[in-house]
């Protein structure tokens, strides 16, 4: 029924009736839920997983279709009225809904608002699923999974795949984790190594020194430790971007670069420059890279580079030279204010950067 | 850049009460205000648009539903006209032309983007952004930048000049009145300078395919596949739709023109506005603008263009706050002894039809300071 209201409000006789307007907006604002073209998800549950870490369980909407474990969503919150897109990986489903595993980090926006403001019955959006990180169509191989943090999360979905398909073959786990309260899912995963006896479970934890535990960062001498022969396993990795690195060193060493399957996070925000700094500014659509002197704007960078964007008042009253941010930060030369990081519009006859930017011009 | 003079036309009105670092002190004071009401931009400011927006959704859905009862009851012919009319004021005014102007785009939501935002009336969005967004409100109130005085059809500053033609004038202002979608929809053309020779058709095919591109989609909707939808009763659902958009039009225009035509408000010559300084540009809006006293609803129906002061000073701050700017603004004004044009709808509107008629004249000083003080 929903599907079929979706079909009628893209018809060509919705469009010229609601014309100029989406038909599809109409019924988003009279019925939030449904209304729309994204996949709306209603927070259903929230379980704190660690001091830090919480799952939220997303009630979706007719548009969610499926997705493959191993997979991302990019998922969409308002947070005091401005709209945040981050991608995160659906850890798991439960009961139909995806659930999404949220660590807080220390600038991070979206993932502080999971961790703290977050309430059941919230809606958020949904894109479409995506990712490689997904496990191989031939198991045959013994799977050694290294995760660092919230890493575990796409390697906790692709372990209740393999177990719930009853796969009989070796499956060693890495875990690295800055303290053992901050592992997430410790007793799922205890759970499922003391059930199965082909998976096996190996802490690591990097700041503090845990009875039975590894410790310290990624070293070879960890693999020798848990007994796996990087060769003959098919690994995956997932973690904060020092652990790929030593990783990958690793295996490129052996030559077995071929047989890892990587996950990177987002990358961290860069630091805000101080005031008095040059930033490199990108236009996307005519691939040019610039730098933009210290104090300068957007604008003016634009031209400087032998581009010519439509402008108008150029003190930020008229917006005619508004264009979409891709990356990055600016400041509002008027206000001082700083801006987000992720893709938005601003007037770039008032905006300085402050990060190296990208910008759609 | 700062100017060292006062605009002189400014400096008629207020005389030599203030030097230039007070009003360079009244500049950062109203910067000051910005910057504190856009730290403060929030869930309240996007909830607040999207209640608006939900609600013209409503009124528009139930006028064009109540339009069709009108064929079992004439009664809910005329409801559903008074919705229409009043859903389509919401969309153009306070949804529309603020978004436009860029007052949500912070949000980063999709639906409120004022690069992307189209309004339901036949300007096209992109026209409407040049003329409005940059020629009025950079330009506001200088007589041979600011379009928007007198349209290109009306004597609105003793500074144009009179021609026997504008005798006429109150006529035009009323067809202006009755068909303003159509009047700002070929704003932007420019098209009472095409006989003086300043454009040609050819240079400007692409805004007219523009125009036509969404006069079409506008007729098509509200004069042809709404009406078409009620088969028989095809006459009444046109009437009812042209109807609606007659009472837009007639707001719309008495709105925006107690804006900039009151009696008090200024006009300013391309001279007088020379090496303006950014306090000498919010002196020019101050002095440029009037604004109409109300209630909630008069503020919510003219777009919270009753503030028309605060929205020149803050063209992109969402306009919900301007009851708030405003107390400040006038608190300012009063502190620097400052005039404030304001009045009640009847009052302002008076005035601008004064000026109409007082206008279609010639004025008794040609030389450009204004015939009544």
């Amino acid at each position: 029924m929903l599907n079929f209201i979706d079909r009628a409000l893209k018809s060509p006789l919705a469009q010229v009736l609601t014309w100029p307007h989406r038909a599809e907006t109409y019924l988003e604002f009279l019925a939030p839920r449904i209304g729309g073209v994204a996949i709306k998800a209603t927070v259903k549950a929230v379980r704190q997983e660690t001091n830090r870490a919480v799952s939220l369980v997303l009630e979706p909407n007719h548009r969610w279709s499926h997705h493959v474990p191993g997979q991302y969503v990019p998922f969409t919150a308002t947070i005091n009225g401005r709209r945040y897109t981050r991608c995160f990986t659906v850890s798991g489903i439960e009961a139909g809904c995806p659930v999404v595993t949220i660590q807080a980090h220390s600038s991070g926006i979206v993932s502080a608002w999971a961790n703290e403001s977050v309430w059941q019955g919230d809606i958020v959006e949904l894109g479409a699923p995506s990712g490689d990180f997904i496990l191989p169509v031939e198991r045959n191989e013994p799977f050694l999974f290294i995760a660092g943090g919230s890493g575990i999360t796409p390697i906790r979905a692709l372990l209740d795949q393999l177990a719930g398909e009853g796969h009989q073959g070796q499956v060693d786990i890495l875990y690295y984790v800055p303290s053992s309260a901050d592992a997430i899912f410790l007793g799922h995963l205890k759970t499922l190594a003391t059930s199965c006896p082909n998976v096996k479970l190996h802490l690591a934890v990097t700041r503090e020194k845990v009875a039975g535990s590894l410790s310290g960062h990624f070293t070879p001498d960890h693999l020798k430790a848990i007994g796996v022969d990087l060769s003959k396993a098919r690994t995956y990795v997932c973690g904060p971007a020092g652990l790929i690195t030593a990783v990958e060193q690793h295996w490129s060493n052996a030559g077995q670069h071929s047989r890892l399957t990587l996950e990177r996070f987002q990358a961290i925000e860069l630091p805000v420059a101080v005031d008095g700094e040059g930033q490199a500014v990108r236009f996307s659509d005519s691939a040019i890279t610039t730098t933009a002197p210290a104090n300068r704007t957007i604008l003016d960078a634009a031209e400087a580079a032998g581009l010519n964007p439509v402008s108008g008042c150029r003190q930020g009253i008229c917006r005619t030279c508004t264009c979409r941010k891709l990356a990055g930060q600016v400041r509002d030369i008027r206000t001082g204010q700083i801006s987000g990081d992720g893709p938005e519009d601003i007037a770039i006859c008032v905006s300085v950067p402050v990060t190296p930017i990208t910008i759609e011009l | 850049m700062t100017s060292m003079t006062i605009n002189t036309r400014i400096q008629g009105v207020i005389g030599s009460k203030l030097t230039r670092a007070q009003v360079d002190a009244f500049g950062a004071e109203i910067d000051a205000l910005r910057a504190r009401v856009t730290a403060d931009l929030g869930q309240k400011d996007l909830d607040y648009i999207k209640s608006i927006i939900r609600l013209q959704r409503r009124l528009e859905i139930g006028g064009r539903a109540a339009i069709y009862a009108g064929i079992f009851n004439p009664l809910a012919w005329v409801a559903g006209v008074g919705a229409l009319g009043t859903a389509k004021i919401l969309e153009n005014m306070e949804i529309g032309h603020n978004i436009m102007h860029g007052q949500f785009d912070w949000t980063n939501d999709p639906e409120l983007r004022g690069r992307k935002y189209d309004w339901d009336n036949v300007c096209p969005g992109d026209q409407w952004r040049h003329s409005h967004n940059y020629m009025h409100h950079h330009y506001t109130n200088i007589v041979g930048k600011d379009r928007d005085v007198g349209y290109g059809i009306l004597r609105m500053a003793d500074e144009q000049p009179w021609h026997p033609g504008y005798i006429f004038q109150p006529v035009y202002a009323l067809a202006l009145a009755l068909f303003f979608e159509w009047g700002v929809g070929v704003h932007d053309l420019e098209l009472s300078e095409l006989p003086k020779g300043k454009w040609k058709w050819s240079e400007k095919k692409d805004m007219v395919k523009a125009f036509l591109k969404k006069t079409r989609k506008q007729v098509l909707k509200d004069y042809v596949a709404f009406p078409l939808l009620a088969g028989p009763f095809f006459l009444p659902v046109l009437a009812g739709n042209v109807i609606a958009n007659i009472i837009r039009n007639i707001w719309a225009f008495m709105i925006i023109f107690c804006g900039h035509f009151t009696e008090d408000a200024e006009m300013f010559t391309e001279a007088e506005c020379e090496n303006e300084s950014k306090a000498d540009w919010y002196l020019r809006q101050l002095m440029g603008s009037s604004n109409i006293e109300g209630g909630k609803w008069m503020h919510i129906m003219s777009g919270n263009l009753s503030h028309q002061i605060e929205h020149h000073m803050f063209p992109d701050i969402p306009a919900n706050r301007y009851a708030e700017l405003a107390v400040e603004v006038k608190a300012l004004c009063e502190k620097y002894d400052l005039p404030y044009n304001t009045g009640t709808l009847s009052k302002q509107f008076g005035t601008v039809v004064k000026r109409i008629f007082r206008l279609s004249l010639p004025s008794t000083n040609q030389n450009g300071t204004p015939a009544v003080a």
